[in-house]
């Protein structure tokens, strides 16, 4: 049954509203994740003036869900003048942070901008391991203190897991700590390709068993029947549909101001030093296109028998070679959580993964990576 | 309908989405949305602009309605949002809302 959310979004891709605006003000970071997609060299940062000026584009646009992270956004030190002015535009402000900056003082700033949520990364509940990944020793408690400072002043703090290689089965270690420091507990078990096209790191991605684990593990899905259930047959509304908000009434903005989909999916859009926010978002030929196709235009994924439950990311497609092909992580996640494979995706039964291999072991040399 | 004085809380988020308005209560994490005449009433609640005021010179001159029943549905939607915590209301007039 849809939810009001549900009507909202609708709502606001009728209207061609992005109601919904990722932004990154630094691709600088003080941890060194060893699966990060991002290039923490970067390509310049906007100034203080101009997010001040891209802000009041957005909300002149009707944008009213702004994520802010990086890179480390504490890393700037105008991070909370940035959330200051987005408070004061009326922004629903979502705070991305490793925490390691964040003392009583920042932990009482975040609260009294009434920031919606922070989320923070925990890899592990085992410091080596944690601090093994992010390459920083210590990390594990300094975020945890930050944590700790932010929840004691009633902040509403997430906790997000990634599983990958060398912490797989550490996912109730850490629902175990995020419960006892009254956080929300989210894991995700996908590690996607860097923002440069480097997809060395998808060898990080834990085996095809952890994630069956993971996606029919009841205590992190609403429903298992629900989300594991066989594909329903595509109905019209389905083929009328889109898999993905990106573009349509969601969008990334880079340090440097390029505007992009998401932050997934490398179609650069426009540049806001050169253009303004709602030119870019009106005019792009590339969101254009991105807009005019449906779920029945896709050449593979439309026939698929998983299109109804299938969530194709079109920034992996676009980065795996074309964006209106199946996603491999989708297809694999989607085989995942049915244990049918998708018909678009008959390699499948071959045994032929990208992301989760069969028994975790990538092609490539991983002896580099011990986190343990 | 005594002199009330109404001003939105900055304690949440909001944006007109077409005609109605989302509003985010980040404390509760909450959505609300409001129909086109409540968002009327949500853009003109400044402090300093009587209920009364907002109801005859913008509800009734915009909607085919009555000034006894705008200003009962007024009341009413002031006592919901402000039992929410999202809408503030006085005897006398507030800081304005930005």
């Amino acid at each position: 049954m849809p939810t009001l959310m549900d009507g909202i979004l609708a709502r606001a891709q009728r209207l061609g509203v992005p109601i919904s605006v990722h932004l990154d003000l630094t691709y600088r970071c003080n941890e060194r994740c060893v699966h990060c997609y991002v290039e923490h060299e970067g390509n310049g940062e906007l100034a203080t003036d101009e997010v001040t000026r891209i802000l009041k584009e957005l909300a002149s646009a009707g944008t009213l869900f702004l994520s802010i992270s990086g890179g480390e956004p504490l890393l700037r030190g105008d991070l909370f003048e940035v959330i200051e002015e987005a408070r004061s535009l009326s922004f629903d402000v979502y705070l991305k942070t490793n925490g390691l900056l964040i003392g009583p003082e920042g932990a009482r700033r975040i609260r009294s901008l009434r920031v919606h949520e922070v989320q923070v990364s925990v890899y592990s509940h085992r410091a080596q391991s944690h601090d093994g990944i992010t390459g920083v020793g210590g990390s594990l408690a300094r975020s945890l203190s930050a944590i700790r400072l932010m929840r004691s002043l009633g902040q509403r703090v997430i906790v997000t897991h990634v599983a990958m290689r060398g912490t797989e089965g550490d996912h109730p270690g850490v629902k175990a700590l995020a419960n006892e420091l009254g956080a929300v507990f989210r894991i995700d078990p996908t590690i996607t390709p860097r923002l440069n096209g480097d997809d060395s790191n998808l060898e990080l991605n834990v085996g095809r068993r952890e994630l069956v684990e993971i996606v029919r593990n009841p205590d992190y899905v609403n429903s298992v029947e629900e989300y594991c259930a066989p594909p329903a047959p595509a109905d019209v509304a389905t083929l009328e549909g889109v898999s993905c908000s990106a573009g349509f009434t969601h969008c990334y903005i880079a340090p440097n101001g390029d505007v992009y989909p998401c932050v997934q999916f490398p179609l650069l859009c426009g540049n806001l030093r050169e253009r303004t926010f709602k030119e870019i978002w009106g005019d792009s030929p590339r969101l254009k296109e991105l807009r005019a196709a449906r779920n029945r235009d896709l050449p593979v994924c439309s026939g698929c028998s998983h299109l109804s439950l299938c969530s194709r990311c079109p920034g992996l497609a676009h980065v795996e070679g074309d964006m209106w092909g199946p996603s491999a992580a989708d297809c694999e996640k989607s085989y995942a959580r049915t244990g049918i494979v998708p018909s678009g995706s008959p390699r499948l039964a071959e045994g032929k993964f990208r992301y989760w291999k069969e028994d975790g072991i990538h092609d490539r040399n991983t002896e580099g990576t011990e986190f343990r | 309908m005594s002199d009330k004085y109404i001003a939105r809380s900055t304690e949440i988020a909001a944006r007109k989405l077409g005609l109605e308005t989302i509003i985010i209560a980040a404390e509760t994490s909450s959505v609300f949305t409001l129909n086109e005449q409540a968002t009327v009433i949500w853009e003109a609640a400044d402090g300093v602009t009587p209920l009364r005021a907002i109801v005859e010179g913008r509800v009734c001159e915009k909607f085919d309605v009555t000034p006894e029943v705008a200003c009962r549905d007024a009341e009413e939607l002031v006592t919901k949002l402000t039992g929410h915590g999202i809408l503030l209301v006085s005897d006398q007039p507030l800081s304005p809302a930005g």
